[in-house]
């Protein structure tokens, strides 16, 4: 090497080195990069039956994602209200790409399969909608297509979407994933799982599709052979609102196998993240399983799957619901399959999606393109346009913006979605945080010193009850701040209970003294402009607060949501564009928002102990309790008011139980009660509202949103006890025939 | 137009090109596959059919199938002539919409650009500027007043702030001024880009006409009012050609293209004159454009 070569490459050197230094370490405290984690682009076979002008493919999807003018499916010029850090593409793996290999001559489709090609060709004969149905007809059936099958056509399309993430990766400024959509939709029910790899060093040659197996164990086995090949990757679960209960299971997974410790670690090892907002609706909870929640009926979508009629069952579809059965597994079996962290995506189908309310034009192509199909009450496979919303984002607490820091950020859970709009939020839970640590403007760094992040597990306890720091500051092009909840969810003998906290707000509001509720904020909407002012709520709120209410022997999970002020729903500003009456039955206001991942609290063995004795199944058996038969049943509670003491709480329930298979919650503790916390048993949206009960096979059963729940009842001289089938084999009631 | 220019125009090419094309199919239906009432199955055909036979099924085909596939063809041909006589490919989207494809295949085919001349990207690189311009940078302090807490304060504290930080000889931080937030207090050489993902769009927006070297304020924001002071600012350029020389061929070749192929359209709309009837009241208009 002669001297000036060297000298030149010596300088190349540093250069990089510095520069790599400079990229690696950029924000010791990390900072909050906003990206997509779900977006399907005309290589997915049902967005390319919704293009018409353009087919926009990962290149059209990372362009926009970077701020660059793209077309519309539909043709029309978009641009995103601000350009993402990060971005992984997540097409549908089943036959990715057949329809772009089919109308493109040069392509090994073409070429080695001319037949099944021509049958895809645009043009040639059949309509792309037939096509499309014949394709999803043909994973269902489980029976595929070989010719589409084939390693060498799979492989060419996921390659070119590898190499094509790589073109645009630019680490330190914008990074892409290595992504698809592993697809399972068994029965119409939602199984959906997003998967994204940390690098593209050592990606599959073919990604695993639903049409290998619907099953998400044999997903999660495969990714831990992809791990043992040095091949990270991870998966995100989303939709569980249209998962029909599947998403969350309590009892028994998909092929009715027990859920067991070996199941929820193997979940855990594998989706470390859920999504809990998107286009398709929010994952967080209902007004139905969440009574006591006034913010909760928010963007709640009910459809299924390809236009199946009917509704969504509930339980085991949500998230709050499936962090409240973890907690109580952990309890009862030691283990939390529901450990996950938070984020949220778009779902759109157009290659690029909106964020704001503001420019919201839609998700699903030509189905929804242009205000008017928006706003009209047509349906597209049973799917109302007007309930679909603007994408949820995702931000990633990372010390750099790159693969391998966001990736690491993403399986520590030190995530938060929003519902589109850039709130920056911090939460932090340790045990000695002190009041006026958010004086010094160095907290963040005393805070990860003195605690963890959002995502994390409380240490050991050191004082008598945890405290959290929690930090949100307003998107500056969007509305003020409401306010700051915690919502917390606990278990106890295999119930589990929620309960929201108003921990800071804007203005001089006095929290009600009864509730503790702090009163709504107002609203400033224009409904006749479709405008708001910022004239109410807060730039920035932050507190440090205690759990009033802790008990060191109880499992239980903290996660924060931040609400902003009222502001116009898309369907408002769109109708007022077009000089029309906004639809009905749609909400014309909508409260953006935003949650943590929680941080979860698990007791040490000595202070689970520390419990009140708890009566289980066994024991009852043990103490020579006789379980009623069905005959016993009915005579117990039928046409009869009877007094349900839960023995957790120390609730009593009078419940008549009707001659015509209805039952009423007459009062709790002897009234019509409203309380600040909810169990998962008799709830209070029961109060007032008949559900159905049958008596059959020595179980009284119950249906409560589409769910059964059996009770069992047994005797021990004139006294009886129940255990409900979903408290893990805890007998939490005494039944009193209530005489009067 | 000199002739090699000439000769470079897509259109010219195109123009030869089909006059080939058309003639070489004249030649090939009269001589050698039949002129009307007459169907000759010539040996190019059936080797034809042979090998596309053996693209598809990876083998030739066995006699009895090479005769079906004759057979096939024969039977293609007749009805497809007989078609074309009844006129039934005039009315079918499916045929027309292909003919189109072909016909826009051949055009993009045919209108390749040359490679761009220096002068061809100097003054493509004037006439779209915005399209290349390297952003403004801007170095800049900032402490901010947080309007909830301030209350009706918000004013006054504003202008003794503003006093204190244009001090001549301030010693105090200005990092530990103001009410805190997650912002951060100072930026280098930012983009509007970078900026306003922090800062939001209207703050961004003001910050190229601020003074430079001292503080400035209040500048508003969506989280309430700022005092900054612009230190440096590197207003944006439009960069040499040189360094940017690959990017400027790329969307001149698009460009140029997406011209080349309207040309073509136009020159062979100018054969027909277009009528527009109906009840469009645009009708007229539209006719005129498209003529």
């Amino acid at each position: 090497m002669t001297k000036s070569l060297m000298v030149k490459v010596l300088i190349v050197l540093s250069a990089l080195s510095l520069e790599g230094m400079a990229l690696s370490q950029p924000y010791p405290e990390r900072e909050a990069f906003f990206g997509e984690t779900h977006i399907h682009t005309s290589w997915s076979l049902d967005a390319f039956v919704l293009s018409s002008v353009a087919k926009n493919g990962p290149e059209e999807a990372y362009r926009y994602a970077r701020g660059e003018t793209i077309q519309h499916p539909s043709g029309y010029e978009i641009r995103i209200s601000k350009p993402l850090d990060w971005i992984g593409v997540t097409d549908h793996a089943e036959y990715v790409g057949a329809f772009t290999l089919a109308n493109d001559p040069e392509s090994i489709l073409r070429k080695k399969h001319p037949v099944v090609a021509n049958m895809l060709k645009i043009g040639a004969g059949i309509n792309p909608m037939v096509a499309y149905m014949l394709l999803a007809k043909s994973i269902t059936r489980n029976s595929p297509i070989e010719a589409l099958q084939d390693p060498e056509v799979a492989g060419t399309v996921w390659k070119r979407m590898v190499d094509i993430a790589d073109k645009f990766y630019q680490p330190g400024k914008f990074t892409t994933f290595a992504a698809y959509e592993w697809t399972s939709t068994p029965n119409s029910k939602n199984m959906h799982r997003n998967i994204f790899f940390k690098d593209t060093q050592k990606v599959p040659a073919v990604p695993f599709s639903s049409i290998d197996s619907s099953d998400p164990v044999d997903l999660w086995n495969w990714m831990e052979t992809q791990r043992k090949e040095g091949n990270e990757a991870l998966a995100i679960s989303h939709n569980g609102n249209l998962s029909d209960g599947l998403m969350y299971p309590r009892e028994v997974d998909l092929n009715g196998r027990p859920i067991d410790a070996s199941w929820a670690e193997q979940r855990m090892r594998n989706e470390p993240l859920s999504e809990i907002k998107q286009g398709k609706g929010q994952s967080e909870t209902t007004p139905f399983l969440s009574p006591n929640d006034e913010f909760a009926n928010y963007e709640v979508m009910v459809w299924l799957l390809l236009g199946q009629t009917g509704e969504p069952k509930q339980y085991g579809s949500y998230i709050r619901n499936a962090y409240r059965d973890g907690v109580a597994m952990q309890t009862t079996g030691g283990f939390n399959p529901y450990q996950f962290g938070l984020v949220s995506g778009s779902d759109s189908h157009n290659a690029a999606a909106a964020y704001r309310q503001n420019n919201f034009f839609g998700m699903h192509g030509v189905n929804d393109a242009t205000p008017e199909q928006r706003l009209s009450s047509e349906k597209h496979m049973n799917m109302d346009n007007r309930t679909v919303s603007p994408a949820g984002l995702t931000a990633i607490w990372a010390e750099a913006n790159n693969r391998e820091s966001l990736f690491e950020g993403m399986k520590r859970k030190e995530t938060y979605a929003t519902s589109g709009v850039r709130i920056r939020l911090r939460f932090f839970g340790g045990w000695r945080f002190d009041d006026r640590m958010l004086m010094d403007r160095a907290w963040v760094k005393a805070a990860y010193e003195g605690g963890v992040p959002m995502g994390g597990n409380l240490l050991p306890s050191k004082s008598e009850a945890p405290t959290f720091i929690i930090h949100a500051m307003k998107d500056p092009d969007s509305a003020h701040l409401d306010r700051i909840q915690i919502v917390k969810g606990w278990s106890k003998n295999g119930q589990s209970f929620e309960r929201i906290y108003d921990v800071a707000w804007s203005g001089n509001r006095k929290p009600d003294p009864d509730t503790g509720r702090v009163p709504a904020v107002g609203n400033t909407v224009d409904i006749a402009e479709g405008t708001y002012r910022n004239t109410i709520g807060a730039p920035l709120l932050e507190t440090v607060w205690t759990d009033p209410d802790f008990d060191p022997s109880l499992d239980a999970f903290y996660y924060a949501r931040v609400l902003e002020i009222p502001t116009p729903r898309w369907n408002l500003i769109q109708a007022r564009q077009l000089d029309q009456f906004p639809p009905e039955g749609v909400p014309l206001t909508v409260q953006e928002r935003a949650w943590s991942s929680p941080i979860w609290y698990t007791p040490t063995e000595t202070a689970r102990k520390s419990t009140s004795p708890v009566m289980t199944v066994d024991d009852l058996k043990r103490q020579g309790g006789i379980a009623l038969d069905d005959a016993q049943l009915k005579q117990l509670v039928v046409g009869k008011t009877v007094a349900v003491r839960n023995t957790v709480t120390g609730r009593r329930y009078d419940i008549f139980y009707g001659q015509d298979g209805r039952r009423l919650i007459e009062g709790v503790n002897g009234q019509l009660h409203q309380s600040g916390e909810i169990g998962n048993i008799l709830h209070s949206s029961e109060l007032g509202a008949p559900a159905a009960y049958e008596i059959k096979d020595g179980r009284l059963v119950t249906s409560l949103g589409g769910v059964n729940f059996d009770v069992y009842v047994y005797r021990i001289g004139n006294r009886y006890y129940a255990a409900r089938s979903n408290e893990f084999g805890y007998a939490n009631y005494e039944v009193e025939p209530k005489t009067e | 137009m000199s002739i090699p220019t000439l000769l470079k125009e897509p259109l010219v090419h195109f123009l030869l090109l089909g006059a080939l094309f058309f003639v070489g199919y004249e030649f090939r239906n009269s001589g050698n596959e039949g002129e009307a009432g007459q169907i000759v199955v010539t040996q190019g055909r059936i080797e034809n059919l042979q090998t596309s036979f053996t693209r598809i099924w990876q083998r030739p085909p066995t006699p009895s199938e090479m005769d079906g596939l004759i057979r096939d063809y024969v039977r293609e041909e007749v009805l497809a002539r007989e078609a074309m006589t009844l006129g039934l490919d005039r009315d079918d989207t499916v045929i027309r919409r292909r003919l189109r494809q072909k016909m826009e295949f051949i055009a993009n085919d045919l209108t390749v650009p040359a490679e761009p001349t220096e002068t061809e990207l100097k003054n493509f690189l004037a006439m779209h500027s915005d399209r290349f311009l390297v952003q403004p940078r801007f170095s800049f302090r900032q402490v901010f007043l947080n309007p909830e807490k301030r209350g009706a304060a918000l004013q006054d504290d504003t202008a003794n702030l503003l006093a204190d930080l244009n001090l001549p000889n301030a010693t105090v931080d200005f990092r530990m001024l103001g009410d805190s937030t997650m912002l951060t207090s100072q930026m280098a050489n930012a983009s509007p880009e970078e900026i306003a993902r922090q800062f939001g769009d209207e703050f961004t927006r003001q910050l190229e006409q601020l003074p430079l070297g001292r503080w400035h304020g209040p500048v508003t924001s969506g989280y309430g009012v700022h005092m900054v002071m612009v230190e440096d600012r590197t207003p944006g350029t439009i960069p040499e050609l040189a360094t940017i020389r690959e990017e400027v061929a790329r969307a001149w070749t698009d460009e140029r293209r997406r011209k080349d192929q309207e040309q073509f359209y136009r020159e062979l709309v100018k054969r027909y004159t277009v009528t527009i009837e109906g009840l469009s009241p645009n009708s007229n208009a539209l006719a005129a454009e498209v003529n």
